[in-house]
């Protein structure tokens, strides 16, 4: 749908985006500083990770298997939803967590780990991607079987990725599953896409409203 | 709103039991990688300082000191540094290069070019094997493309003949792997030799000395740029600004021409700007159009005279909007200028918070942007989100969105036409009735409420202006 939009209105896509996309980059560290002011993450742990990852910079591993307990599901997810492949996504959470582990020591802005670590698996994942030329997206038939041996992987967790993976455009899914997993707020969402907040805002709202429609129709 | 967290829910659980395991191969390569992690800065930092001392012919101890601590590490052969060469893209990477061509050291300036050089070992190489692999690893990087095709290539050598003449072979080499893969190159080289305030300037800005001299040089055209700006662009970038300011007996050569592709052109920047002043072109009598940058982006500025007014436009060279601008009349210096029509940007803001009922002093992160005629305010306060749209000419509300902790309630200004309107209008110009329109999508976008609808194998895309409710385009189109 995307596409073919493009093709029919090229001007006013272009006009409506880019112009936004060059204010997230200009004002990146006054939403940096949204970041950490407007919607800290729970004070403990935003505190508990910088103090990991400020371990890590000297060398700890232990700190660093702490901090991939608690943040690993949210970095799978997201990497999940930009490479659209269960074992791409699988290579790039293992390469975020040794790139974090090898430049904690350059991670100065303390307040904002989160954030930290979601740039890190965007910048992996495009680059994987950029390495591939194309993203290799499975086949909605393909999820079954994908997770065949992760038996933890249900009937109902099948659908819901099913459903994250064939119905929402690139940016939709992964809004959305940033939202679900990491507790950031639209704004940072927008930060760490790149993306207007307002894009963030309506694509959120479509893409629950999309979810929800599978969801449904699958039941029936 | 519980079926939103509900979905979340489910989502949160699928990802949860879809994630993999893989701490323990993640532990096992950092510990790989825990015994070679190299500081990239300080030790190389001494040795270009010493080409600077050894060129100023500072105290001999010093030398002898220095020179000292160098030469251990690399003390298996015949290894001095006789030349350094940089690559500034945006990643940017210098080689230590010994008499023989042989490269001795390979360092990464910038994280940028830590990713290029990617575990490469170029150490011991031929400076022209080096060079294709850091270029080669640029291209597939995406550093480097048909858009991006700007490399600056900067040689330092003691003996300025034989810099040049590295400096020509180089830039050759760059251009022949740029025409392998069907792309041509545009390459900036220079050739330095010791300078203080380069190395002064690197510091300060965290560049290269390479890239700070080519500031340097762009500064030197035109005085009314700053390294702090210029600084913070890539070469790509700065060759365009170079580009429209190329003056006598510069120190930088450039073969093959910088790519405009990421941009709008000079053409349809000049175009945008005369038809947004309502001028003529045949009315225009001076013209003058520049790349620029602003705030980090690339603009346009067009200056033109018409009339007896002064115009001064600044076009986003990537999108072709009109960012800014001002019209003077010529014996006016001050007065007069037509920005004024508009409200301003701190009426606008003081409008959105009366709408919103707050103070001033409780919005934080207040944005205001002018698009088109529409100051896009946006704040927030305490942990609601508010994005405003005020009609610049008259300060009217024309939409406002609040988004309170996920909870998004949009309401429009009685300014706009409506959804429900805009879709009446499309329905009717496509003479079709509501019952047969699948796939109905309405989004509001600027000032136009875009209607998406297919009616059996026919899709159509309407753009309705959101205000007179006038069908701004039209599109019909077999699935």
């Amino acid at each position: 749908m995307k596409r073919k939009k493009e093709k029919i209105f090229p001007s006013s896509c272009n006009k409506k985006r880019a112009p936004f996309i060059n204010k997230v980059n200009r004002e990146e560290s006054d939403v940096e500083r949204c970041i950490t002011a407007v919607v800290p993450l729970p004070g403990s742990e935003t505190a508990k990770w910088d103090n990991w990852i400020l371990q890590m910079a000297e060398g700890s591993t232990q700190a660093l298997s702490q901090l991939y307990e608690e943040t690993h599901t949210a970095l799978y997810g997201f990497a999940l939803s930009i490479m659209k492949n269960r074992q791409d996504a699988e290579d790039v959470l293992q390469d975020v967590y040794v790139r974090a582990f090898q430049s904690a020591g350059q991670y100065h802005a303390a307040g904002k780990p989160m954030a930290w670590l979601l740039t890190i698996t965007r910048n992996l994942a495009l680059m994987k991607q950029r390495e591939q030329k194309r993203v290799i997206p499975m086949s909605p038939e393909d999820w079954q079987q994908q997770f065949a041996d992760r038996p933890a992987v249900d009937q109902e967790d099948t659908l819901m990725l099913q459903s994250l993976l064939s119905q929402l455009s690139d940016e939709e899914r992964q809004i959305v599953t940033l939202h679900a997993l990491t507790g950031c707020k639209h704004r940072e969402i927008a930060a760490v896409l790149n993306i207007p907040l307002s894009t963030v805002l309506s694509k959120y709202r479509r893409a629950l409203r999309k979810l929800e429609k599978a969801l449904e129709e699958e039941k029936v | 709103m519980r079926k939103q967290e509900e979905l979340e829910e489910r989502i949160r659980v699928a990802m949860d039991h879809a994630a993999p395991n893989v701490l323990d191969r993640i532990l096992s390569s950092c510990e790989e990688q825990k015994g070679n992690v190299i500081p990239m800065t300080t030790g190389k930092k001494n040795w270009k300082k010493q080409i600077v001392s050894f060129v100023s012919a500072a105290a001999a101890v010093c030398i002898l000191f220095t020179a000292a601590m160098v030469w251990q590490p690399w003390n298996q052969g015949a290894q001095a540094v006789d030349s350094i060469v940089t690559l500034d893209v945006n990643p940017s990477v210098s080689l230590d290069v010994d008499e023989n061509e042989r490269v001795v050291a390979v360092n990464a300036l910038n994280e940028d070019g830590e990713a290029v050089i990617d575990g490469m070992n170029l150490e011991g190489t031929d400076l022209d094997v080096s060079i294709n692999a850091l270029i080669g690893s640029m291209l597939k990087n995406g550093y480097l493309n048909e858009a991006k095709n700007s490399i600056l290539v900067t040689v330092e050598n003691d003996d300025e003949e034989k810099g040049d003449e590295l400096e020509i072979r180089i830039a050759r080499d760059i251009e022949k792997v740029f025409s392998e893969d069907g792309l041509e190159a545009a390459v900036l080289s220079q050739s330095l030799t010791g300078d203080e305030e380069l190395e002064q300037l690197a510091q300060e800005y965290g560049i290269s000395r390479g890239k700070a001299a080519l500031i340097r040089e762009v500064i030197r055209m035109d005085p009314t740029l700053t390294y702090q700006t210029l600084s913070t662009l890539n070469v790509q970038e700065i060759a365009l600004i170079y580009a429209t300011r190329q003056g006598e007996n510069s120190t930088v050569t450039q073969t093959g021409s910088v790519s405009e592709k990421s941009y709008v052109g000079f053409d349809a920047a000049k175009q945008t700007a005369l038809s947004h002043a309502g001028v003529q072109e045949s009315a225009v009598s001076r013209m003058d159009v520049e790349y620029d940058s602003e705030d980090g982006r690339m603009i346009y500025e067009v200056e033109f005279t018409a009339d007896g007014c002064e115009y001064e436009y600044e076009i986003d060279a990537a999108t072709g909007e009109v960012i800014r601008f001002e019209k003077k009349t010529d014996d006016d210096d001050d007065g007069d200028e037509e920005k004024s029509s508009y409200i301003g940007k701190e009426a606008a803001k003081t409008k959105a918070f009366a709408h919103a009922g707050v103070t001033a002093s409780q919005a934080k992160y207040v944005e205001v942007e002018l698009h088109g005629s529409v100051y896009e305010v946006e704040f927030v306060v305490n942990t609601t989100e508010y994005e405003y749209k005020i009609n610049a000419q008259t300060g009217s509300v024309i939409h406002y969105e609040k988004d309170e902790k996920g909870n998004t309630s949009s309401v429009s200004g009685t300014s706009l036409i409506g959804e429900e309107q805009a879709k009446a209008t499309a329905f009717s110009h496509a003479g079709v009735t509501a019952s047969q329109v699948k796939c109905l999508e309405v989004e509001l976008h600027g000032n136009a409420y875009e209607v998406e609808f297919h009616v059996g194998n026919t899709e159509y895309e309407y753009a309705i202006d959101a205000v007179s409710g006038t069908i701004l385009r039209s599109e019909k189109k077999a699935d």
